[in-house]
C-alpha cells in the first residue's frame, strides 16, 4: 500500500481503517503462537524475551498508521482523533492510578499492565464514536 | 455559526462528496458544516470563500451573543 501519495480525507481514513484491521489480525495471530510457543516449549533467555515482545510488532505498524493518517486527515477528523485520544489517555490514567492503589493498599488482585492498552483502545474508540455523533 | 454552505452548493448542484473533494476534506466534516454543528477554521473558511468566489460574510453569518438587558 503506497501511502507516500497523498490521500484525501476519505481515503485516508479507509486507508487507515484497513491497516488497523490487518495489523490487527496479525497482533492476535502472533499473540495467540507465542503463548501457545511459551506454554508448551518453555523456551528461555533471549528467545523468551523476542517471543514475549514479538506481538508488539503490528502494534507499531498501527502507531505508525494513525501518524500518517493524522497528517493526511481533514481538520475535524484530526480534532475528534485527537480530543478523544486526550480524554483516552486522561480516564486511563485515572483507572490505571485508582487500580494502583487498590492494589497495593487494599489487597486487591494483581492486573497485568497490558490491560493498559486494552483500556486505552476501549475508551478512545468510545469516545471517538461519541463525539462523531456530536457532529452528525 | 450559520453559514449558506448548503445553498451555495445546491447551486451548483453538486453532491457532498464532490464538495469534499474539492475542498479537500472528508465528506463528514462537508455535513458536520452545513449542519452548522462546527465551524471551520479560517484557513478552511476561506478555501471554502475561494471555491464559491463569495465573501466570507455572504457565506457565514455570525451571531453574536445579545447585549445583556438594561436594568
Amino acid at each position: 500500500m503506497n501511502t507516500s501519495t497523498r490521500l484525501n480525507p476519505d481515503q485516508a481514513h479507509r486507508h487507515h481503517r484497513l491497516r488497523v484491521i490487518v495489523a490487527m489480525s496479525i497482533y492476535v495471530a502472533l499473540l495467540l503462537g507465542c503463548v501457545y510457543v511459551i506454554k508448551h516449549q518453555h523456551p528461555t533467555g533471549p528467545l523468551l524475551v523476542s517471543l514475549a515482545l514479538l506481538p508488539t510488532l503490528p502494534v507499531i505498524w498501527v502507531m505508525w498508521s494513525l501518524y500518517v493518517y493524522l497528517t493526511q486527515a481533514d481538520e475535524l477528523q484530526r480534532r475528534v482523533h485527537l480530543a478523544s485520544l486526550s480524554m483516552a489517555a486522561g480516564v486511563t490514567a485515572f483507572l490505571t492510578l485508582t487500580y494502583g492503589f487498590l492494589e497495593d493498599f487494599a489487597g486487591f488482585p494483581h492486573i497485568p499492565a497490558w490491560w493498559t492498552f486494552v483500556v486505552i483502545d476501549l475508551v478512545w474508540g468510545a469516545t471517538s464514536c461519541l463525539l462523531w455523533y456530536r457532529y452528525k | 455559526m450559520k453559514n449558506r454552505i448548503h445553498v451555495l452548493r445546491a447551486e451548483r448542484r453538486w453532491t457532498q462528496a464532490e464538495l469534499a473533494e474539492r475542498l479537500n476534506v472528508s465528506r463528514q466534516t462537508v455535513n458536520a458544516l452545513e449542519t452548522e454543528k462546527y465551524d471551520p477554521s479560517l484557513q478552511l473558511a476561506f478555501s471554502i470563500s475561494r471555491l464559491f468566489d463569495t465573501p466570507l460574510h455572504e457565506i457565514f453569518l455570525f451571531e453574536a451573543a445579545p447585549p445583556p438587558a438594561d436594568r
